[in-house]
């Protein structure tokens, strides 16, 4: 294969563009976090010890976080007691996950405005809003769809319930499905799933199977997965997700229901487990 | 999936700071190439350049290096500015218009020689523009922004299997039109 010919179009950026960025780049408000970063570091010089032991829990964070992540890892290396697959998920049970929490962006995903009241109007497809919500929940003007821009994973829509407690609850209705168990088999991912899910929690928030609609969902307490939705909703948010998988007012629930995938994350004082699954049930 | 070697990669990386200068300096043609091959259009490439560059810049205390390398990590910021570009502004397909070569106006002798490279890269870019989304988006990471296979893998999230047989399918029609027109 020749392909001299495809590198004919590439060329060396303008110089003028190039110092004129860098030049942009190296003023405030760019260069802000970088200067904090230097006085912080110039402090900490005094703390040799300090550092040297945040330095230690960093990894040992970093390292936990990795098995937290990886599912072949932590199979690897720590005792599963439990594994639950429904479909397309697959969460791994132990005694020993560490408390992980934090916020974050997947860059690869797109998300676009768009107003819950015109779901059923410009995507019928997700329109599978609950008929019954917690009193004093209040559907949010602001839905978002979204979707994946490297992968031919299919889009989601999210909507958002608040009470004025705080409390949230959040729908994602995805296109696609995992009809014939985990998404995983011998190494090689099938060919008919859409989607995978991975989960490590520990054995003290014991996940279960619950049903709904007749299709097994699987129950996971106290795992918080939420979705900043506020504007520019376009633009990366490396805050756009919040996750704490030790958090004791939190619920996600995942079931699979004709060809759709649903999801519903919770955060409140107040809702229940059966809370939860009357809201799911009230899904058409 | 994240193998044993990559943890102990990212955790010797934990203890290194990224030297952003040298990252601006190395990454910046191949950024700004990766759109030239996507766009074909000098003004908007250089735009599209700034703002990520803009982006990252404004977020890289979020960088993390166990995640993804900083051009990995740039790369996934530029192709999410392509396309919130594109959604955003539809028009913006409107623009897109071949690369003149205006720059350096060719000697009497190389008339000819010039006129037909101008040809040949206004042809490329057609071709180039032609092409379905997935297979122009890998062709201007690999030749735009010269990223290898497994770097596209890991970018785009295709396996790297599947990154090198979609790029020697791509590629392969190309050099057919690209001979057939010099033939």
């Amino acid at each position: 294969m020749n392909d001299k010919f495809l590198y004919q179009l590439y060329e060396e950026p303008e110089p003028e563009f190039a110092n004129n960025l860098r030049q942009k780049l190296s003023q405030p408000p760019y260069t802000r976090l970088a200067q904090d970063a230097k006085v912080r570091l110039f402090i900490s010089r005094y703390f040799t010890t300090k550092r040297m032991v945040l330095a230690l829990v960093a990894l040992s964070l970093a390292f936990a976080l990795m098995l937290f992540v990886s599912p072949a890892v932590r199979a690897a290396v720590i005792d599963i007691i439990e594994t639950i697959i429904v479909r397309g998920t697959t969460v791994w049970v132990s005694d020993d996950v560490p408390a992980i929490k934090g916020e974050g962006e997947t860059y690869s995903v797109i998300w676009t405005p768009i107003n819950s009241g015109d779901i059923s109007t410009n995507y019928p497809d997700f329109a599978k809003l609950p008929t019954w919500v917690p009193s004093g929940y209040v559907l949010q003007d602001r839905a978002a769809l979204f979707g994946s821009m490297i992968q031919d994973s299919p889009d989601s829509v999210l909507v958002e319930w608040r009470n004025e407690h705080d409390g949230t609850i959040q729908l994602t209705v995805s296109e696609g499905s995992c009809p014939n168990g985990q998404v995983w088999e011998s190494g090689a991912p099938r060919l008919d799933c859409a989607y995978g899910w991975y989960f490590n929690v520990n054995s003290e928030n014991q996940p279960e199977v619950v049903m709904i609609h007749e299709q097994p969902a699987v129950l996971l307490p106290g795992l918080q997965i939420l979705m900043d939705l506020s504007d520019p909703i376009q633009q990366w948010n490396p805050y756009r997700g919040r996750s704490d998988n030790r958090d004791p007012e939190a619920f996600f629930l995942l079931w699979e229901s004709n060809g759709m995938r649903f999801e519903i994350a919770t955060k409140s004082r107040t809702i229940s487990k059966e809370d939860l699954i009357r809201l799911a049930e009230s899904i058409p | 999936m994240i193998n044993q070697i990559d943890i102990l990669q990212a955790l010797r990386s934990i203890r290194q700071p990224v030297d952003w200068n040298a990252v601006y300096e190395s990454e910046l043609p191949r950024i700004y190439n990766y759109f030239l091959y996507k766009v074909c259009n000098r003004e908007l490439a250089e735009d599209l350049t700034e703002t990520t560059f803009e982006r990252a810049w404004t977020t890289r205390s979020k960088y993390n290096s166990i995640i993804a390398s900083p051009s990995t990590w740039l790369f996934g910021i530029a192709r999410n500015v392509l396309r919130e570009n594109f959604r955003r502004d539809k028009a913006i397909e409107n623009k897109i218009e071949p690369i003149q070569d205006n720059e350096h106006l060719p000697s009497a002798l190389d008339v000819e020689q010039s006129f037909q490279e101008r040809q040949d890269k206004v042809f490329l870019q057609n071709l180039l523009l032609e092409l379905p989304e997935r297979e122009h988006d890998l062709v201007a990471l690999k030749y735009g922004g010269g990223l290898s296979n497994r770097e596209i893998a890991k970018a785009t999230g295709f396996s790297e299997s599947n990154v090198g047989s979609i790029l020697h399918r791509t590629v392969t029609n190309l050099q057919r039109k690209w001979d057939e027109r010099h033939e």
